[in-house]
C-alpha cells in the first residue's frame, strides 16, 4: 500500500516536472539538416556538417571569424620565426571538458594524431616535418618547405587531449572507409563551447552548454541536433515551432516561409561549388566495361558533356535562381578566382554531339552517374537533370542516387566513373582546391582527385605554390593552374552555392560564407 | 452459333447481370476501372509526351501549374513536375506499372496459391499439415511486412546498384508472395468438399490421371471464390506497391509508379505546386477504390461463403 | 483448457523457432557477416579472428543453436550502420512504437466496433451507409496518403498539430512516454489517426459481417419469436456470439498495427521500430532488420496467444475440453 502510494506521488511528481518544463527559461535551440554527422572523431572525415558539429565541441589553434577572416583561437598569437618555422603561444587556463589542462603536449598530440593514415586531415598536416615544445604554452612547428598558408590549415585541425585519448584507446584516429567503432566516434573530450550530452546517429545529438568556457559566456543552454531526410517533413516541423534553425531548406519553400513573421530566411553566396568528376585515368569504365576503354579520357568526349549541359536550365528550374552557374569549381571569395576563369563554354547541343561523334561515339554510350541525395542543395534533382541533358546527345547515364554516408563510400573506395562533388574552400586559398581535387591522387595528396587527373606539370606547379612566399609569383602560378585545368577540361563545373538559413525569429544566427553556424555566436532575440 | 446464343441469354439471366443493371455504383465503378485499365494499356498512345525518354525532356518546362503551355508551344493538362515531366502522361505510365505490378503480383499469388491449395488438399497427410502451417504463420503477418522483407532480402543479396533494373520484378515477388495465403486457403477448402463428390472418386477409379481430375474438375469449382479473392488482392497488391515506392525501396524514380510520383511529388506538396503530388494521389485512390468496389459487389454477388 | 493452451504455447516456440531460423537465414547467408562488420581494408588475420568471434567456422546447425541462445539472452549483435548494440537501439525505440501502436489499436477498437455493431443492426439507416462508404473510402486510401493529407490540414493549414517527431516525452526508467503531458499527446495524435483509420475500416467491415451472420441463424430468429425485447436479443445473444470471431479479429489487426506503423512512422518521422526498419533496409543494415524480424514474430506470437486465452474463457465450449 504504502509502495503503490509513493509509485502514485512520484507519478505526481514527474507529471508537475513535465508541465513546468515549460516555464523553465532554458535556452535551447532545436535544429534540424537532411543528414547527420558521419562521426564525432575530429579527425576522421573532412566533410562539412562532420566538422560543423565537431566545432562546436572541439577547437583548433587558430579559428574563423563570422566572416571567415582569421582570429586567435586556442593560440593567442602566433608568428614565422624564419620561412620554414612557425611560432604559436597557446593560451593559458583552457580545459578540456573533462577538467583537464590544454597545454603543448596535446598540440603536439593532435597535430600528430591528424597526421595519421586513417586521418582524413593529413593533407592540412602534410607540410609539417616536426614540432618542437617550447615549454607548456609555446610550440614550435617547423615545415619541410616554406608554408605559407600554415596557419589557415590550422583551423581545421582540433585539438584533442592526450591523455584521454591514450585512456581511451583512440590515439589513432577512426578508420572511417572501413567502419571502424572507436570510442572517439560517439564520445568527446573537447575544450569548445559544448560538450556533447547525447549522441544517436541518424536520430539525435545533444549538446549542452560549457559552462567553464574559456570565451567568455554562452547564451544557449542546449543545442538539439534532429536530422530529418524528407525535407517537407523538417519545413513542416519549423513552421509548426517544433525547431528554431533549419540549415538547409529546400528553396521551393524560401518564398512561402519569408512570408511567415515568425521565420527569418537569411542568404549569403556560399564558398562551395557543384561540379560533376569524371574518372579520366582509369582504362575502363567501371560501370560500363564491356565498352573496353574509357571515353571520359577523351578531352572532345569531356568537353562534349560540357557543352550539353545547360546550367541556366538548372539555375532557374530546380535552384530556382538561388544559384551561380560556374566556369570553374571554386567560388567567388577565394584567392586566384577571376571573373575571367569562371565563364562557362557555351552551351551547344549540336557542337557536343559532333565532338562526341569526332570522338568515335556518335551513338554516344552508357555510365553510371553516382549521386548523393541529401548532401548538396537538391543535389538529386540536378543529377537527374544532368542524365537527361546528357541523354540528349546520346550519353544514357543510369542515376545512382544514394545517402550521403554510402555514397561518400563509394566514392573515396574509387569505385565511381562520374559522379557529383560539392567542394567548399576552408583555406579560401585555390591552393586547398589544388592539393586535393588536382594534384595526382597519393596517399596524402590529391586524396579527393578521384578524376584520377594527372599532370606533372600541374603538380609541380601545386608544390611551388605551396612554398613560395612572394604572393605575387605565388597569385601568377595559381591562375596558370587554373588555365590548365580549364583547357583539360578536368572537371564539368556547374554553379556556386548560395546558402540559406531559416530561423526562427527567436534567434539570431549569424550567417556565414562556410555553411558553419557557430552557436557560440547566437543570440537570444526575446 | 446457337450454343453462343444460349450462352449470351444465360449471362443476361443470370443473377449476376441482374445485381450488375440494377447497381448504379457498380456500374459506375466498373466502367472507371475499364477505363483506368484501357487507358494503362495504351498508355503509350494516349500519353501526350513520352516522360521517360529522357532525351526529349526540357527542364525549362519544369514546375508548369496544369493547363500551361511552355516556350515551345507544348500544352499540358495536368502541368509538369520538377523535371519538365508531363504530369498527365507520368500518371498514364506511372498507373501502367502500378497496375502491371498489382496485377502480375496477383497472377502469381494466384499460380502459386492455387497450385500450393490443391496440392495441399489432393495429397493431404503431412504435407498438407506443413503448407497450412505455414499458411498459418505467414497470414498472421500482414502483407506488406512480407513484402518488406523479400524486397529487404534481395537487396542485400544484389546490392544497390544493381536492384534499380530488377525492381519491378522484385515487386511482384514480393507482394505476390505476400498475398498466396488467401488463394491457397480458398482452393484447398474447396478443393476438400469437391474431393469426396461422386464425380471426382467415379473419375479417379476411372483411372482419370490426378493431374487432369485436379484441373478439369476441382478447378473449375473454385474458380469463383479465385475471382473474388483475386479483385480485392489486386487492390491490396496496388496499395501495397504504392506503400513500398512511397517509402522509396519500391519503383525507382527513373520508372515510377503511382507510389514514387506521390513521394516525388511530397516534396513540393508545400511549395505551392500541389499538382505533382495530387494528381497521382487522386489517380491511385480511384484505381484502389473501383476495384474495392467490384470485388465488395462480387462477393455478394456469387457469395461464395466467403468472409 | 490448460491442454489446449500448453498446445498453443508449444506451438508458439515453434513459430519463434521458424521465425528466428529465417533471421538467422537473412544474417549468415546474406553478404558476408565478416566484410560487413570489418570492411574491406581488414587484414586476413583481423577477418579470421571475426569469424571466429562470431563463431562462423562451427557447423551450421550449431550457429543456429548458437544464435538462438543469443537471442533468448536478448543479445541482438551490432548494427553494421551505427556500430551501436542492436538490442540498446530497439530499447531506444521501442516505447515509442508500442505507445503509438497501443493508441491507435484502441482508437480503432472504440470507433470500429461500435460502427460496426450499428450498421448490421440498422442497414437500412442513412449512418449505416454513411459509415459503409466511409469504410470504403478506408481501405482505399493508402496510408501514407492519409498522413500526408492530415499532415497538410491540420499542421500546415490548420497548425493545430506538430507535424513530426515525438515531444514532450517523460522518463520513466529507461522507458519514454509521451502519454504523461498534453504535448506528448499533441505530438502522437496525428500519427495514431493515420494509422488507426484502416484498421478501423476493417475492424467496422467485420464486425458487421460477423453480426448478419449472427443475426441470421435460427437462434437469433428462435429467441426473437420468444418475444424477448430485441435490446436483450441483440446485445445479449448477437453481440455475444459474435464477439469470438470479432476478437481474433481484433487481435490480428493489432499486430497489423505494429507492422503498418512502419509507413505512419516513416510519414511522421516517430522515432519508432518501423523508422528503424526502414533505414536497416535502406542501408541494408542485416542485424537490425533480422531483430526486427525476431521482435515482430515475438509480438504476433505472444498477440495470437492472448487472443486464444480470450477463446478459452469467452467460448463455452473450450471450457469443457
Amino acid at each position: 500500500m504504502i509502495k503503490l502510494r509513493s509509485f502514485i506521488k512520484g507519478c505526481i511528481i514527474i507529471l508537475i516536472l513535465a508541465i513546468s518544463n515549460y516555464s523553465i527559461a532554458e535556452q535551447v535551440l532545436r535544429w534540424s539538416s537532411a543528414g547527420d554527422a558521419l562521426t564525432m572523431d575530429p579527425h576522421a572525415q573532412n566533410e562539412t556538417p562532420t566538422i560543423n558539429m565537431n566545432r562546436q565541441i572541439y577547437e583548433t589553434l587558430v579559428m574563423r571569424d563570422v566572416n571567415l577572416q582569421m582570429e586567435p583561437g586556442l593560440a593567442e598569437q602566433w608568428k614565422a620565426i624564419n620561412d620554414t618555422e612557425w611560432e604559436f603561444s597557446l593560451r593559458k587556463g583552457v580545459k578540456f571538458h573533462d577538467g583537464a589542462d590544454f597545454t603543448a603536449e596535446d598540440v603536439k598530440f593532435s597535430i600528430k594524431r591528424a597526421a595519421a593514415p586513417s586521418s582524413d586531415f593529413k593533407n592540412y598536416v602534410a607540410t609539417i616535418d616536426n614540432i618542437t615544445i617550447v615549454n607548456d604554452h609555446t610550440i614550435r612547428i617547423k615545415t619541410k618547405e616554406p608554408d605559407p598558408i600554415l596557419p589557415s590549415y590550422l583551423t581545421f585541425v582540433f585539438m584533442m587531449d592526450k591523455g584521454w585519448s591514450e585512456k581511451h584507446n583512440v590515439a589513432v584516429p577512426q578508420n572511417y572507409g572501413s567502419s571502424e567503432e572507436t570510442y572517439a566516434v560517439r564520445h568527446t573530450n573537447g575544450t569548445g563551447p559544448f560538450q556533447l550530452v547525447e549522441r544517436k546517429p541518424d536520430l539525435k545529438t545533444i549538446l549542452k552548454k560549457n559552462p567553464t568556457y574559456w570565451g567568455g559566456d554562452i547564451a544557449l543552454d542546449k543545442v538539439i541536433h534532429t536530422p530529418i531526410k524528407s525535407a517537407p517533413t523538417r519545413i513542416a516541423a519549423l513552421v509548426s515551432g517544433e525547431l528554431d534553425f533549419v540549415l538547409d531548406p529546400p528553396i521551393q519553400d524560401l518564398q512561402r516561409l519569408k512570408k511567415d513573421d515568425s521565420l527569418n530566411v537569411v542568404s549569403i553566396p556560399q564558398i562551395r561549388t557543384i561540379f560533376l568528376g569524371m574518372d579520366q585515368g582509369s582504362k575502363v569504365l567501371r560501370s560500363n566495361p564491356s565498352l573496353g576503354k574509357n571515353p571520359l579520357s577523351d578531352i572532345r568526349v569531356r568537353k562534349a558533356m560540357y557543352m550539353a549541359l545547360d546550367v541556366t536550365a538548372i539555375q532557374q528550374k530546380i535552384m530556382r535562381g538561388l544559384s551561380v552557374p560556374a566556369g570553374m569549381i571554386t567560388a567567388p571569395g577565394v584567392k586566384g578566382y577571376t571573373k575571367s576563369l569562371d565563364e562557362r563554354l557555351p552551351y551547344d547541343r549540336k557542337q557536343a554531339k559532333s565532338l562526341l561523334a569526332e570522338a568515335g561515339y556518335p551513338d554516344g554510350f552508357t555510365l553510371r552517374l553516382d549521386c548523393p541525395n541529401n548532401r548538396y542543395i537538391n543535389d538529386e534533382d540536378i543529377c537527374q537533370a544532368v542524365v537527361s541533358m546528357l541523354s540528349r546527345i546520346g550519353i544514357k547515364a543510369t542515376l545512382n542516387a544514394q545517402p550521403k554516408s554510402i555514397f561518400f563510400k563509394s566514392v573515396t573506395n574509387s569505385e565511381s566513373d562520374f559522379y557529383l562533388l560539392g567542394w567548399g574552400v576552408a583555406t579560401l586559398d585555390s591552393e586547398y582546391v589544388f592539393r586535393y581535387l588536382l594534384h595526382s591522387r597519393s596517399k596524402d595528396i590529391g586524396t579527393w582527385n578521384h578524376a584520377n587527373y594527372s599532370d606533372p606539370e600541374v603538380d609541380q606547379l601545386i608544390k611551388d605554390i605551396q612554398k613560395e612566399l612572394d604572393m605575387n609569383k605565388r597569385d601568377h602560378m595559381i591562375a596558370q593552374v587554373w588555365e590548365k585545368v580549364r583547357d583539360n577540361i578536368t572537371y564539368l563545373p556547374l554553379h556556386h552555392q548560395v546558402i540559406n538559413w531559416v530561423v526562427s525569429s527567436k534567434f539570431d544566427i549569424p550567417i556565414r560564407a562556410s555553411n558553419e553556424p557557430l552557436f557560440k555566436l547566437v543570440k537570444v532575440v526575446r | 452459333m446457337n450454343a453462343i446464343k444460349i450462352k449470351v441469354v444465360a449471362m443476361i439471366d443470370s443473377d449476376l447481370w441482374y445485381s450488375f443493371k440494377r447497381s448504379p455504383l457498380i456500374i459506375i465503378s466498373a466502367t472507371l476501372c475499364m477505363l483506368l485499365i484501357l487507358s494503362s494499356i495504351f498508355a503509350p498512345w494516349l500519353a501526350p509526351y513520352n516522360p521517360f525518354d529522357e532525351s526529349t525532356l526540357s527542364l525549362w518546362a519544369a514546375n508548369l501549374p496544369p493547363l500551361s503551355t511552355d516556350e515551345d508551344g507544348f500544352f499540358y493538362l495536368l502541368g509538369t513536375d520538377n523535371q519538365g515531366r508531363d504530369i498527365l502522361s507520368t500518371i498514364l505510365y506511372g498507373m501502367r506499372t502500378s497496375l502491371g505490378v498489382g496485377l502480375a503480383a496477383v497472377v502469381f499469388a494466384i499460380v502459386l496459391g492455387t497450385s500450393l491449395g490443391l496440392l495441399a488438399a489432393y495429397s493431404g497427410g503431412w504435407l498438407d499439415n506443413l503448407l497450412m502451417r505455414v499458411a498459418d504463420i505467414q497470414l498472421s503477418f500482414p502483407a506488406i511486412l512480407v513484402a518488406l522483407l523479400v524486397n529487404g532480402i534481395v537487396k542485400a543479396v544484389l546490392g544497390n546498384s544493381q536492384m534499380e533494373m530488377v525492381a519491378i520484378y522484385v515487386l511482384i515477388l514480393a507482394i505476390g508472395l505476400s498475398e498466396w495465403v488467401q488463394f491457397a486457403r480458398a482452393v484447398r477448402g474447396a478443393a476438400l468438399v469437391e474431393k469426396q463428390k461422386e464425380y471426382v472418386q467415379a473419375a479417379r477409379t476411372m483411372g482419370v490421371p490426378t493431374l487432369m481430375i485436379l484441373l478439369r474438375h476441382l478447378l473449375p469449382n473454385v474458380s469463383s471464390p479465385i475471382l473474388v479473392i483475386a479483385t480485392i488482392s489486386i487492390a491490396v497488391a496496388i496499395i501495397t506497391e504504392a506503400t513500398l515506392s512511397f517509402l522509396g525501396i519500391g519503383m525507382p524514380q527513373t520508372q515510377p509508379s503511382l507510389g514514387t510520383l506521390i513521394r516525388v511529388g511530397g516534396d513540393y506538396l508545400m511549395s505551392g505546386e500541389w499538382w505533382i503530388t495530387f494528381f497521382p494521389g487522386i489517380t491511385l485512390v480511384l484505381l484502389v477504390l473501383s476495384f474495392n468496389l467490384l470485388g465488395d459487389w462480387l462477393r455478394d454477388a456469387l457469395n461464395p461463403q466467403l468472409k | 483448457m490448460l491442454k489446449f493452451l500448453l498446445q498453443r504455447i508449444v506451438q508458439g516456440i515453434v513459430v519463434m523457432l521458424v521465425v528466428a531460423f529465417v533471421a538467422f537465414c537473412i544474417f549468415r547467408f546474406l553478404g558476408d557477416p565478416v566484410n560487413n562488420m570489418v570492411g574491406d581494408s581488414a587484414t586476413e588475420e583481423e577477418k579470421e579472428q571475426i569469424r571466429q568471434q562470431l563463431g562462423l567456422d562451427e557447423p551450421v546447425a550449431m550457429q543456429y543453436l548458437k544464435f538462438v541462445s543469443n537471442i533468448a539472452q536478448g543479445e541482438f549483435g551490432t548494427s553494421y550502420r551505427t556500430r551501436t548494440s542492436v538490442i540498446e537501439q530497439m530499447k531506444e525505440r521501442l516505447p515509442a512504437t508500442l505507445e503509438l501502436s497501443f493508441i491507435s489499436g484502441m482508437l480503432s477498437i472504440l470507433l470500429g466496433i461500435p460502427m460496426g455493431i450499428y450498421s448490421a443492426l440498422h442497414p437500412k439507416s442513412w449512418l449505416s451507409k454513411q459509415f459503409l462508404v466511409g469504410s470504403l473510402m478506408g481501405i482505399s486510401i493508402p496510408t501514407f496518403l492519409t498522413g500526408l493529407l492530415l499532415i497538410y490540414l491540420f499542421s500546415v493549414v490548420l497548425g493545430w498539430f506538430p507535424s513530426q517527431g515525438r515531444g514532450g516525452l517523460v522518463e520513466l526508467g529507461w522507458w519514454t512516454t509521451s502519454l504523461l503531458t498534453v504535448k506528448g499527446w499533441s505530438y502522437i495524435i496525428l500519427p495514431a489517426l493515420t494509422l488507426c483509420i484502416y484498421q478501423m475500416t476493417l475492424i467496422t467491415r467485420m464486425v458487421r459481417a460477423e453480426m448478419i451472420e449472427v443475426m441470421r441463424t435460427d437462434y437469433i430468429k428462435f429467441a426473437k419469436a420468444r418475444g424477448l425485447p430485441d435490446r436483450i436479443v441483440q446485445y445479449r445473444h448477437g453481440l455475444k456470439n459474435s464477439l469470438v470471431p470479432v476478437i481474433t479479429i481484433i487481435g490480428l489487426q493489432l499486430g497489423s498495427v505494429v507492422a503498418f506503423s512502419i509507413i505512419t512512422e516513416t510519414v511522421f518521422n516517430w522515432p519508432g521500430l518501423g523508422q528503424m526498419f526502414i533505414q536497416s533496409i535502406e542501408f541494408v543494415d542485416i542485424p537490425v532488420m533480422s531483430a526486427y524480424l525476431i521482435f515482430v514474430g515475438a509480438f504476433f506470437v505472444i498477440l495470437n496467444l492472448l487472443v486464444d486465452i480470450a477463446y478459452a474463457f469467452i467460448d463455452p465450449r473450450l471450457r469443457v475440453h
